[in-house]
C-alpha cells in the first residue's frame, strides 16, 4: 500500500533556513491533529463500550442502576444460541456477498474495459445504485419484492413463477437471506467495479502487445496478465466490502427486520434488537465488543495479505 | 450619542419578547398523526398559558424506543412534556423521569370525561392525560358483507345470517368464506414483519378467547395453556387464510394491501379508518365497517378489549412543572380534541368521550359515534404493568418467536413453550417471580 | 483493445450493456416513477409503469414542508463543511504518513479500527456530552463527528495517492524554499487532484447519507436530510410517494457530483490502489 521511497534525503543544505530541519518536527505536527482525534475518537467510546458491557445497565430497569458485574455477560453470550446463530448468518451474508460482488464487479470492469465508445457513460450510471442512501433502497426493495403489490412479484408473476411470489420472497426463511445478499451485492458492486477499473487503466498497453505477439489468447491474456496485475486492487475492494457489510445494517433492518424468524439476524441487528429494542444495554455491548473483535481479526488477515501483497 | 440610542433599542426590543416568554416548554413526542394532532394545538395553547413552546418531533421508532430512554437515564432536562404510550408508564416511572398528575390540580383536566383514564394509574397514582385511545378490532368490507349474493352462499353454507363479526367463529366463518386465492382475493391480512406489528393479532386472539397474555396481579402467563396454544392454533388458521403479502407486512404493506381491495378483513387499530376511508388514497374507501374485537365463542361474563392508549406526560426534569402542566391541560381539552380532530391533515382517534360525541368531530368521521356508544361495556384488558413487559416482551420475546412461527419453523407446542420459558426468565431476571 | 472485434460483436456488447443496464437501473427507475404517483397509484395492481399524467404533488409537498428544506440546507453545510474539515486535518497527516511514514503500521491499524465502532458504543454517552455541554441540535456537532468517522477512510485513500507522486519534485520545490504546507498545497495538492476527487465522493456517500447519529443528536434546528426523510416512514400508510420524492431529492446531489467526476473517480482509484 505505501511504494513511497524512505524519507532518507541526501539533500544539499541550501539557503539560510534549513528546511529539511525543520521538517523533521513538522512532520509530526502535520500529523497529530487528526491522530490526536483518531485516537481519543477511539479510545473513549470503545473504553465506554467496554466498561458497559461489564454492567448490568439497562434502560428498561433504570432504577436497578448499573453494577459492575465482571465478565457475566460474556460468560452469558458463550452460552447463547442465538448468538451463534447470528455469528453463522452474519458469516454466511458476509462471505456471500463478498464474493459475488467481487467476482461480478471484476466482470464488470472487465466488460467495460475495452475501450469502446460508450462504455464510459455505461459504467457512471451503473455507479448510480451506489449513491442513494441505503435506506431509501432498503424501503424500494421492501415494497418492490412485497407479493402482490410488489413491482418484482408482479412480474414473476407474470412469467409463470407464481411459487415464489405466493411464498413471498422475503417472508421466507429460505429466499429472505438470499435476496438480502442480493440487494447488498446492487448496492456494493459499483464500488467494486470503480476500484479494479482503476486498478485495470494503470497496466500499462505494452505488456499485453508483447503478450500477443507471443501468441497469447484472450482467456490466457486474462489469467496471466490482467488478473495477476489487479489483484491488489480487487483486494482492497474485497477489504472494504468485507467490513462493510460486516456491519451491515440499515437495509436489512427494514426489508427484514432480521426475521422471518431468525433467518436474516445478523450480528448487527441482533446487537440493535438487543441493545437498542429492549434497551439491555450491558450485554447488547458485550454483543458490540465480540463483533468488532471479529472484525478487528478479519481485518489484521486482510492487513497481512495486502502488506504481503505489497511487498 | 446616536448610537447608544439604537443600542438600548436593540435591547428592548429583544428583551421584550424575551420577558413576555421567559418560560419554553419543551415538548418531545414522535412524529405521526395523533402526535401532529396534538402538536396542532400548541402554539394556541403557549400564547393562551403565556409561554413560548418548542416541539421537537423524532421519528416514531426512534422516539420511544431509544431517544427518550436515553434522556430519561441522562436526565439533561431536554423536555417538559413528554408523548408516551401507557405500556412504557412503568419503565418511566421506574426511571423516576415522570411526575404524577396528582402533584397538580388533576380535577382541571376533567378526568370524569377521559375514557379509560383508570388504564394510566400505576403504583396508586396517574402519570399521562390520554389523546389518544386506538381500539383493536376487525376491518371488514362492508360492501361485500351487504351483497345479496354473498349473503344468500353463506347462509347456505353456514346456516346463518352473514353480519358484522360479533363472535370469534363468525369471524372466522366469513375469513373462510372470502377466502379465494384463486381470484387474488384473501380472507385476510395481517401483519408478519418481525416487528411490533406482528402481534397484534397474537394479542387480539387472546381477547377473543377471553383471556389475558398474563395475569397483571399475579403475573401469570397465559401462553403455554389450553388458551395460548389455541390462540396460536387461531393464528396458524388466519395466516393459512391470509394474504400472501402478510408474510413481510408491515404496518404500510399491511394497510395498502387492505385498502387496496385485496382482502375481506384485516385484525388492527381503528386509526386504519383515518386514511382507510380517504376516496384519494383507499379503494375501499366507504365500504369498511369496523368491529371492536368480538366475544369468545362461549358466552363470558367480562367483554374484553385491547387499547393502544397515547398521550402527554411530565417529566421530572421540567425547570417549570407548572406552567407545563398548565399546557398540559390546554393541549388536551375538549376543544384541542375537537381541533385535532377537523384541523389535521388525518385527524385523530380521541380519548375525549366529550370529542367523539362532538358533532363538529363526528361530521369528519362518522365512526366515532359508533366508538363512543361501543367502549360503553367495554373491559380493557390490561398487560402486565412491570417496565420489561413493554420493551422486552412485546419488543423482542413475541415478535421474534411469532415471526418464527407463522413463517412453519416451530410448531404450536415449540413456540408456546419457547415463549413462556423466554418470558418466565425476564420476570425471574427482574425479581418479579421466584427462581 | 480489439482491433478485430467486428459488428455483430458490437451488437452484442451493446445487448450485454443494455441487459446490465436494466437491471441494475430498474430499481432506481422504479424510486423515480414512485416519486412521481399519487399515493393509490403507488401499490397498483397491476402496477403503473408510467404514470400519466406524472403528479407533481409529492415534490410540491416537499419543497413547501419548511422542515424539508431547513434539512436541507442543514444537509448541504453539514456535508460541505464535514468535507473541508476532513481535507484540513487528513491531507497534511496523510502526507506525513505518506511521506515520512509516521505512525507507521500500527496507525493504519488503529485507522482501520476506527472504522468499525458499532453504533450502540457511542450513541449514549454522545447524547450525554451533547446535552451536557450544549451542543445537542448544533450542526458543528454533526460536523466534528462526521469529520471523526470519515477521516480514517480519507486518510487511508490520501496516503496511497501521495505514496505516487516521486519524492524529487517536491524535494525540488523544498530547494526553492517552500516550506511543507507550502509544498503541500503547490505541489502534491495539483498533483493528487483526481485522488480528492473519489475521496470526496467517499466522504459525501458517508455524511450525506448518515442517520443513526443524527436522529440521536438532533431535533430541530440541526436536522439533515435523512432523519427529516425518515419521518415520513412508520406513522401512515401513504407516504411512500413523498418518500421517494425525497429518496430521488436527497440522491440528486451525489449524483450530479459523481458525475461530474466520473473521470476522476476512475483516475483517482488508480493511484490509490495501483502498486
Amino acid at each position: 500500500m505505501q511504494t513511497g521511497a524512505s524519507p532518507k534525503m541526501t539533500l544539499p543544505h541550501v539557503g539560510v533556513l534549513n528546511p529539511l530541519r525543520g521538517s523533521q518536527r513538522v512532520k509530526y505536527w502535520l500529523a497529530l491533529p487528526a491522530f490526536v482525534f483518531i485516537i481519543i475518537g477511539i479510545i473513549y467510546p470503545t473504553g465506554y463500550l467496554l466498561y458497559n458491557s461489564m454492567t448490568n445497565w439497562s434502560l428498561t430497569r433504570l432504577d436497578l442502576g448499573q453494577t459492575f458485574i465482571g465478565l457475566d455477560n460474556y460468560v452469558k453470550l458463550l452460552a447463547d444460541e442465538r448468538f451463534y446463530s447470528s455469528l453463522g448468518i452474519t458469516a454466511t451474508f458476509t462471505i456471500a456477498t463478498t464474493s459475488i460482488q467481487t467476482v461480478l464487479g471484476v466482470s464488470l470492469a472487465l466488460l467495460l474495459n475495452r475501450n469502446i465508445r460508450g462504455e464510459g457513460l455505461v459504467r457512471t450510471l451503473l455507479l448510480i445504485p451506489w449513491l442513494v442512501a441505503p435506506f431509501i433502497s432498503g424501503f424500494n426493495f421492501r415494497f418492490m419484492m412485497a407479493p402482490n403489490i410488489g413491482v418484482i412479484a408482479q412480474m414473476l408473476d407474470a412469467l409463470g413463477l407464481d411459487v415464489i411470489t405466493k411464498t413471498s420472497i422475503l417472508g421466507s426463511p429460505k429466499t429472505a437471506l438470499g435476496a438480502l445478499i442480493l440487494v447488498h451485492v446492487w448496492n456494493g458492486v459499483p464500488g467494486t467495479m470503480l476500484v479494479v477499473t482503476g486498478g485495470l487503466k494503470t497496466i500499462p498497453e505494452e505488456i499485453y502487445l508483447a503478450a500477443r505477439v507471443d501468441g497469447a489468447d484472450r482467456l490466457q491474456l486474462l489469467r496471466y496478465i490482467t488478473l495477476p496485475l489487479v489483484r491488489y486492487a480487487i483486494l482492497i475492494s474485497a477489504f472494504l466490502t468485507t467490513l462493510f457489510i460486516f456491519k451491515a445494517f440499515e437495509m436489512i433492518f427494514i426489508m427484514t427486520g432480521g426475521g422471518p424468524g431468525d433467518s436474516t439476524e445478523v450480528l448487527a441487528v441482533y446487537q440493535y434488537w438487543v441493545g437498542i429494542r429492549t434497551l439491555n444495554i450491558g450485554y447488547g455491548s458485550s454483543i458490540a465488543v465480540v463483533q468488532l473483535l471479529v472484525a478487528f481479526i478479519v481485518s489484521i488477515v486482510y492487513a497481512r495479505l495486502m502488506f504481503n501483497e505489497a511487498e | 450619542m446616536k448610537r447608544t440610542i439604537i443600542l438600548l433599542l436593540l435591547i428592548l426590543l429583544l428583551a421584550l419578547p424575551a420577558q413576555a416568554q421567559d418560560v419554553t416548554i419543551s415538548i418531545g413526542s414522535e412524529t405521526g398523526v395523533h402526535a401532529d394532532a396534538l402538536i396542532a394545538n400548541a402554539e394556541r395553547c403557549a400564547m393562551e398559558v403565556g409561554v413560548a413552546y418548542e416541539a421537537h418531533q423524532l421519528p416514531p421508532g426512534e422516539w420511544i424506543n431509544s431517544i427518550l430512554p436515553t434522556e430519561a437515564a441522562v436526565r439533561s432536562g431536554l423536555y417538559d412534556i413528554a408523548y408516551i404510550p401507557i405500556s412504557k408508564i412503568p419503565q418511566f416511572v421506574a426511571a423516576e423521569y415522570l411526575l404524577p398528575l396528582e402533584d397538580f390540580d388533576i380535577e382541571a383536566l376533567d378526568p370524569d370525561d377521559l375514557a379509560f383514564f383508570n388504564l394510566t394509574e400505576y403504583e396508586g397514582k396517574h402519570w399521562l392525560v390520554p389523546w389518544l385511545n386506538e381500539y383493536q378490532g376487525i376491518l371488514y368490507r362492508t360492501d361485500l358483507l351487504n351483497d345479496a349474493d354473498e349473503q344468500a352462499a353463506f347462509m347456505e353454507e353456514y346456516g346463518y345470517a352473514l353480519a358484522a363479526p360479533r363472535s370469534r367463529q363468525q369471524y372466522f366463518d366469513q375469513v373462510a368464506h372470502f377466502h379465494r386465492p384463486d381470484e387474488g382475493f384473501y380472507g385476510n391480512i395481517a401483519y408478519g414483519l418481525r416487528a411490533g406489528w406482528i402481534n397484534i393479532l397474537h394479542e387480539a386472539l387472546h381477547f377473543m378467547h377471553g383471556v389475558d397474555i398474563a395475569d397483571n396481579d399475579t403475573l401469570e402467563v397465559n401462553v403455554n395453556t389450553e388458551a395460548g396454544r389455541a390462540v396460536l392454533a387461531d393464528m396458524e388458521m388466519l395466516y393459512g387464510m391470509a394474504d400472501p403479502a402478510s408474510f413481510t407486512a408491515g404496518w404500510v404493506e399491511g394497510n395498502a394491501n387492505f385498502t387496496a381491495g385485496r382482502d375481506y378483513s384485516l385484525v388492527t387499530w381503528n386509526s386504519v379508518l383515518l386514511y382507510g376511508n380517504d376516496p384519494e388514497t383507499s379503494a375501499v374507501a366507504g365500504n369498511i365497517g369496523f368491529q371492536l374485537l368480538p366475544l369468545p365463542d362461549d358466552e363470558i361474563e367480562e367483554p374484553k378489549g385491547f387499547l393502544s392508549q397515547w398521550g402527554p406526560a411530565l417529566s421530572s426534569t421540567s425547570e417549570n412543572p407548572d406552567k407545563a402542566f398548565e399546557m398540559l391541560v390546554c393541549l388536551t381539552n375538549t376543544e384541542s380534541g375537537v381541533l385535532g380532530v377537523t384541523e389535521t391533515t388525518l385527524g385523530n382517534s380521541p380519548a375525549r368521550i366529550s370529542v367523539l360525541q362532538d358533532e363538529r368531530a363526528q361530521a369528519r368521521f362518522p365512526w366515532l359515534g359508533d366508538i363512543a356508544a361501543g367502549i360503553q361495556g367495554l373491559n380493557i384488558i390490561s398487560t402486565p404493568s412491570i417496565p420489561e413487559w413493554g420493551s422486552m416482551v412485546r419488543g423482542d420475546v413475541l415478535p421474534r418467536n411469532l415471526s418464527i412461527f407463522i413463517s412453519g419453523e416451530s410448531t404450536v407446542e415449540e413456540t408456546a413453550a419457547t415463549i413462556e420459558a423466554e418470558i418466565l426468565q425476564i420476570l425471574r431476571d427482574g425479581g418479579y417471580i421466584e427462581e | 483493445m480489439d482491433r478485430n472485434t467486428s459488428r455483430a460483436n458490437y451488437l452484442l456488447t451493446y445487448a450485454i450493456w443494455l441487459f446490465l443496464l436494466v437491471v441494475f437501473l430498474f430499481p432506481i427507475y422504479w424510486l423515480i416513477v414512485s416519486s412521481f404517483k399519487t399515493e393509490g397509484q403507488q401499490f397498483a395492481i397491476p402496477p403503473i409503469w408510467f404514470p400519466a399524467p406524472a403528479t407533481l404533488e409529492n415534490y410540491i409537498n416537499l419543497f413547501s414542508d419548511a422542515k424539508v428544506i431547513n434539512s436541507l440546507k442543514n444537509s448541504l453545510l453539514i456535508a460541505g463543511i464535514t468535507l473541508v474539515a476532513v481535507a484540513a486535518l487528513g491531507i497534511p497527516a496523510a502526507y506525513s504518513m505518506a511521506r515520512f511514514r509516521v505512525g507507521g503500521s500500527f496507525m493504519m491499524l488503529v485507522i482501520f479500527t476506527a472504522r468499525l465502532l458499532p453504533p450502540v458504543a457511542y450513541i449514549i454517552p454522545l447524547f450525554a456530552i451533547a446535552r451536557g455541554f450544549n451542543l445537542y441540535d448544533k450542526g458543528g456537532t454533526l460536523v466534528a463527528l462526521y469529520t471523526f468517522f470519515s477521516l480514517p477512510l480519507a486518510i487511508w485513500m490520501l496516503v496511497g495517492f501521495i505514496s505516487t507522486i516521486p519524492d524529487e519534485i517536491e524535494d525540488a520545490a523544498m530547494i526553492d524554499g517552500a516550506s511543507r504546507l507550502g509544498v503541500i498545497w503547490h505541489v502534491v495538492l495539483p498533483l493528487i487532484r483526481p485522488g480528492l476527487a473519489s475521496v470526496t465522493i467517499f466522504m459525501l456517500l458517508s455524511s450525506w447519507n448518515e442517520f443513526a447519529l443524527a436522529v440521536t443528536l438532533t431535533a430541530r434546528h440541526a436536522r439533515t436530510l435523512p432523519v427529516t426523510m425518515y419521518t415520513f416512514v412508520t406513522n401512515q400508510n401513504i407516504a411512500w410517494g413523498e418518500l421517494s420524492a425525497a429518496g430521488v431529492l436527497s440522491a440528486t446531489p451525489i449524483v450530479i457530483a459523481g458525475l461530474l467526476v466520473q473521470k476522476h473517480l476512475v483516475m483517482g482509484l488508480v493511484a490509490g490502489s495501483g502498486k
